[in-house]
């Protein structure tokens, strides 16, 4: 069941669709990965790259035949068979192969399952742990993410050093980055975190948790303590959490997550002076460039290497869903780090500059205002259209002169928006105060309001408390003068 | 009389009038009054600022006098009297003119079968300059000891304005009685709720903002007063620091202020200020109405009538609906929010920034303005939303051309020169700081103007002004800090404050027998007995109230 649910789970999640070439070579890409991470990211890559899928999708068959999961296997057969060019698509399932394999996974489970009992039956702590671990650890192959999990989560329970502990937080992190539980690598990250260890030991495991950390921010969307995560990465991490992260995918992730969100002194000072993170910089330089360049104000260029490497970026596994906003939170950030000095630029510099918004980004954009206004942005220019959706969310604090076709931007006086902002309070100070006041007068008074009299018996001429129920149907007689009151301050005023 | 001695300015004009007082009292039928009323008058006429201003204790003691007196003597006929009373003068003897002018409108009134009030105490009757002059010029200290009686008078004119529709003497009568009495008119009587209803019925809003406009910070109930007579030992004559000293249901100065008219004084007054489409003042007396304390689970239909025009205030102004204030009993708010829930149709519908959703949803609840009487202000949330639309692009736009003005913001996106005199018209009343430009020589476009906001610096308040307004502010909150320091004084009080105070200090002694036994001393408990701990807890509890 559970695994029919994992199958439903992964079909959908690719819409998306790479005609360019990624820069990359797969072969060298997927070996610097391992578990079962390979497969899923070929699956991605064979689902959205047309120029790749066939090799993707071939790579992605023989790593299935290799684990243990038969889900896996039998999605990538399905998706050679729909995207391969050679005629002959009958024979691409081995289902001796297949048969086999659910025997030898069944047999495993059980064999599994019995000796946790056993180890139960003895009590034996260790015991059970480590039965708990294998059997987690096996669903896990299986793809079976929720017992696995819970598998995982029975351990911890007979955990007795920090080792254990350890070992079984990073087999759920494992278990939740595949689930998409970011929430639930955050949890575990901090229950490690939570932990006294020793220096040695903390050294050692602080790439992985820094990389679980970020990633878990950078997939929810917090760019700035994402980008503070992965800078922190330790370059020890080398090869060390394949299953999850290369090491170039840190350099990747934390480039672009401080690009888009931090101010270019943080850059500077935080990145590119950073020499932990500066190895890092090494495996990726078109990303030290990136930065480079938008530290050195020369925001076009930085915009245009991230542009090339789109089709790339779009086919990680962690990036794909991220990288639309991230593109977008670059190219802001650069329109207001270019305008900042300025008081006021022509449109057409400004166009010229950054040229119109790529397709992907533009379209969010467009999606945006669409709901917020009523215009129609079809009748703007798009890159005019950017500046106004800009300035309206707040991002850009700037005026459009249209008449003049210049961005001006917004002056204002600190000692007046202060001296405003003083008188208004005060205002709303005694307003308030003489409110409260009065309803303290009223409350020290009896004032109030009462049900009517003829619902309370013995409670005398209350005339203004009338209970709602009774009002409904009654109320008007007692209320017309009010009413005739509103007619005429109506027919006063038009 | 009090006409043969004396230098001081009240002497004298007793002195004039007692000349006429003789010249007329040739008149026979006055002989019969004279015996009666000769020596109260006597005494009255003693009432002077002198007095006051020496002994209190006898002023006091000769008022009473005078009005036990009063109530004693064996008043002559009608017709008598009333020719009596044109020799008296109101200022000098506030209290016996005060008493016979009541005294001849309860004889009539009980002459009378129906309801409605005879000829002769409307405007133009017989008795109305007696009521005129008593009110222009009655004495503010010997007043407040007949103040049921200056009540009555009070009564028939409102009664009489409201039967006539001769509205305006009446006003200017209570306005200025309001306002002799308690120059800061900071006590709430029911003069004030009679003067508020007849102001609307004579739609003389701006007249009523001279009384509105002053802030109320007592309302004198019994409940309320009642155990603060013992805490002000003075009299009644003394000159005291607040008003509700001698405003109150014991001097029947401020006759009875019941919920309901609490309700409607406030609900009418918000009613002028939205004659006036002074938005923030109208807001400010709706939300009065809506924090009005509610016992058990009810809400008054006042106070639903104020939450549905406090939510479209709200967008009048400033576009933005805002939450109900957190003082709303729950309960209350339950009811009222249930009852008005299209009015908050309209506030979602006027947030969505979009217009036709707005109008659908005016449109689709047209007679539910109608029978609420809210169809006038619906009309100013539909122009609002317009203006609005405006004045938001000026926070994107420094300049843009007349035809996208259009196009952004109005009902007919086509008809740019609509938009032109609408923009105009707006410019004009200062409700939005923008230039217009004719064509620009540059743009080749058939376009018919340019509409240009103004940076903030040129509608910025020079420094000077700025000063003058902080002042005004200090000023306003000095006066304000003085009657909350009054109010926690007379909450101190409190029935059951009291109580509190004893159930606190109840426990209090339970807890340190307790503490005693188990530990010697806290590092930090409030030392038996100690008045500041005990102080400072009650002020902790007040400014939990406060938030």
């Amino acid at each position: 069941m559970a695994e029919e649910e994992q199958v439903k789970h992964i079909k959908p999640r690719y819409t998306v669709t790479v005609p360019d070439a990624p820069k990359f070579d797969l072969q060298s890409y997927i070996a610097n990965y391992k578990g079962r991470t390979v497969f899923r990211r070929l699956y991605l890559i064979a689902s959205c790259s047309t120029v790749l899928r066939e090799e993707a999708a071939r790579l992605a068959v023989s790593e299935a035949k290799k684990g243990q999961d038969i889900n896996h296997y039998n999605d990538a057969v399905t998706l050679l068979g729909s995207v391969t060019s050679s005629k002959d698509t009958k024979d691409l399932t081995d289902s001796a192969w297949l048969s086999q394999r659910e025997k030898q996974n069944a047999a495993e489970t059980k064999r599994l399952e019995n000796e946790l009992k056993q180890y139960k039956n003895n009590l034996i702590r260790e015991s059970i742990r480590m039965g708990s671990e294998d059997l987690g650890q096996h669903y896990y192959n299986l793809g079976d993410l929720g017992r696995a999990q819970t598998s995982f989560s029975k351990m911890r329970d007979y955990c007795t050093t920090s080792a254990h502990i350890i070992s079984t937080a990073f087999r759920m992190v494992s278990v939740a980055i595949e689930q998409k539980n970011w929430m639930g690598v955050q949890s575990q990250v901090n229950k490690v975190r939570a932990l006294n260890l020793k220096q040695e030991e903390a050294a050692r495991i602080q790439p992985k948790i820094s990389t679980a950390q970020g990633l878990s921010y950078m997939c929810q969307g917090d760019f700035m303590e994402a980008a503070n995560a992965f800078l922190s990465t330790e370059f020890t991490l080398g090869d060390t959490y394949n299953e999850v992260i290369s090491s170039n995918d840190v350099a990747v992730y934390g480039g672009l997550c401080a690009l888009a969100s931090m101010s270019r002194a943080e850059l500077q000072s935080k990145v590119l002076d950073n020499n932990n993170f500066r190895s890092f910089l090494e495996l990726e330089p078109h990303i030290r460039r990136a930065i480079n360049s938008f530290c050195a104000s020369k925001y076009s260029q930085c915009l245009e290497i991230l542009e090339s490497y789109r089709a790339d970026y779009l086919l990680d596994i962690y990036l794909q869903d991220q990288l639309p906003r991230i593109y977008e939170k670059i190219r802001t950030r650069s329109i207001v780090q270019y305008f900042a000095p300025f008081s006021r630029v022509t449109l057409q510099s400004m166009e010229q500059m950054f040229g119109t918004p790529a397709t992907s980004s533009a379209s969010s954009t467009a999606a945006q205002n669409g709901s917020t206004s009523t215009t129609s942005p079809s009748t703007v220019p798009q890159f005019q259209w950017e500046l106004i959706s800009m300035i309206q969310s707040g991002a850009l604090d700037a005026r459009i002169d249209l008449e003049n076709a210049v961005l001006i931007s917004h002056e204002e006086f600190p000692r007046a928006v202060m001296q405003q902002h003083a008188i208004s309070t005060v205002d709303d100070f005694i307003r308030e105060a003489r409110i409260k006041l009065l309803r303290l007068n009223a409350v020290n008074g009896g004032l109030d309001v009462k049900p009517s009299p003829k619902n309370a018996k013995g409670k005398d001429a209350l005339a203004g408390g009338m209970d709602l129920a009774g009002m409904v149907d009654t109320g008007n007689e007692g209320f017309g003068s009010f009413q005739g009151q509103g007619y005429s301050l109506r027919s006063g005023r038009s | 009389m009090a006409s043969s001695s004396g230098n001081n300015p009240r002497d004298r004009i007793a002195a004039c009038f007692g000349r006429l007082y003789v010249a007329l009292s040739k008149l026979e039928v006055l002989a019969e009054v004279e015996p009666v009323m000769d020596p109260i008058l006597a005494s009255a006429s003693k009432l002077d600022v002198a007095l006051l201003e020496t002994d209190e204790e006898e002023y006091e003691e000769t008022a009473l006098k005078v009005v036990s007196a009063l109530r004693k003597a064996q008043l002559p006929d009608f017709n008598t009297l009333q020719q009596y009373l044109q020799q008296l003068d109101p200022t000098t003897l506030t209290i016996p003119f005060v008493f016979i002018l009541s005294s001849l409108i309860d004889s009539t009134l009980s002459e009378q079968t129906s309801r409605t009030l005879p000829q002769l105490l409307l405007p133009e009757g017989k008795l109305w300059p007696e009521i005129t002059r008593v009110l222009l010029t009655f004495d503010q200290v010997q007043v407040r000891y007949v103040g049921a009686q200056f009540h009555k008078i009070i009564d028939t004119v409102y009664t009489g304005a409201e039967q006539t529709g001769n509205f305006v003497p009446a006003i200017q009568l209570i306005e200025n009685a309001i306002l002799r009495l308690d120059h800061t008119s900071s006590t709430l009587t029911i003069s004030h709720y009679y003067f508020v209803k007849l102001c609307l019925y004579a739609r003389a809003y701006n007249e009523a903002a001279n009384i509105l406009n002053r802030p109320i910070y007592h309302i004198p109930t019994s409940e309320a007063t009642k155990p603060l007579e013992k805490r002000l030992s003075k009299f009644v004559c003394s000159p005291h620091e607040s008003t509700v000293a001698y405003i109150n249901p014991q001097t029947g100065l401020s006759g009875r202020i019941t919920s309901r008219v609490y309700l409607e004084y406030y609900f009418l007054s918000a009613l002028c200020f939205l004659g006036m489409q002074n938005w923030e003042k109208a807001q400010e007396f709706l939300e009065v109405v809506l924090t009005t304390p509610t016992s058990q689970n009810v809400a008054s239909l006042i106070q639903l009538e104020a939450y549905r025009k406090w939510l479209l205030v709200g967008l009048l102004i400033d576009g933005e609906g805002r939450e109900l204030p957190r003082s709303v009993s729950t309960n209350a708010a339950k009811h009222i929010r249930a009852l008005g829930k299209p009015y908050e149709c309209v506030v979602d519908a006027f947030k969505s920034n979009n217009m036709d959703t707005l109008q659908a949803e005016i449109n689709e609840g047209i007679q539910v303005w109608t029978d609420d009487g809210n169809y006038g202000l619906m009309t100013e949330v539909m122009a609002a939303f317009r203006k609005f639309s405006v004045l938001r692009l000026s926070k994107t736009y420094a300049a843009l051309p007349i035809e996208e003005v259009a196009r952004l913001t109005s009902p007919a996106p086509n008809d740019a020169a609509e938009t032109l005199n609408y923009i105009t018209m707006l410019i004009t009343t200062g409700a939005v700081q923008a230039q217009l430009t004719p064509l620009s020589p540059k743009t080749q476009s058939a376009s018919l103007g340019t509409l240009r906001f103004l940076p903030s610096t040129t509608t910025q308040k020079s420094e000077a002004e700025v000063e003058r307004e902080l002042a005004i502010k200090t000023a306003e909150l000095q006066i304000l800090s003085k009657h909350i320091q009054d109010y926690d004084h007379q909450l101190n009080v409190n029935k059951d404050y009291v109580e509190w105070l004893q159930k606190a200090k109840k426990a209090r002694d339970q807890e340190k027998k307790a503490g005693d036994k188990s530990a010697a001393s806290k590092p930090f408990g409030i030392p038996p007995g100690s008045g500041m701990g005990m102080g400072l807890d009650v002020d902790e509890e007040m400014m939990d109230d406060w938030n």
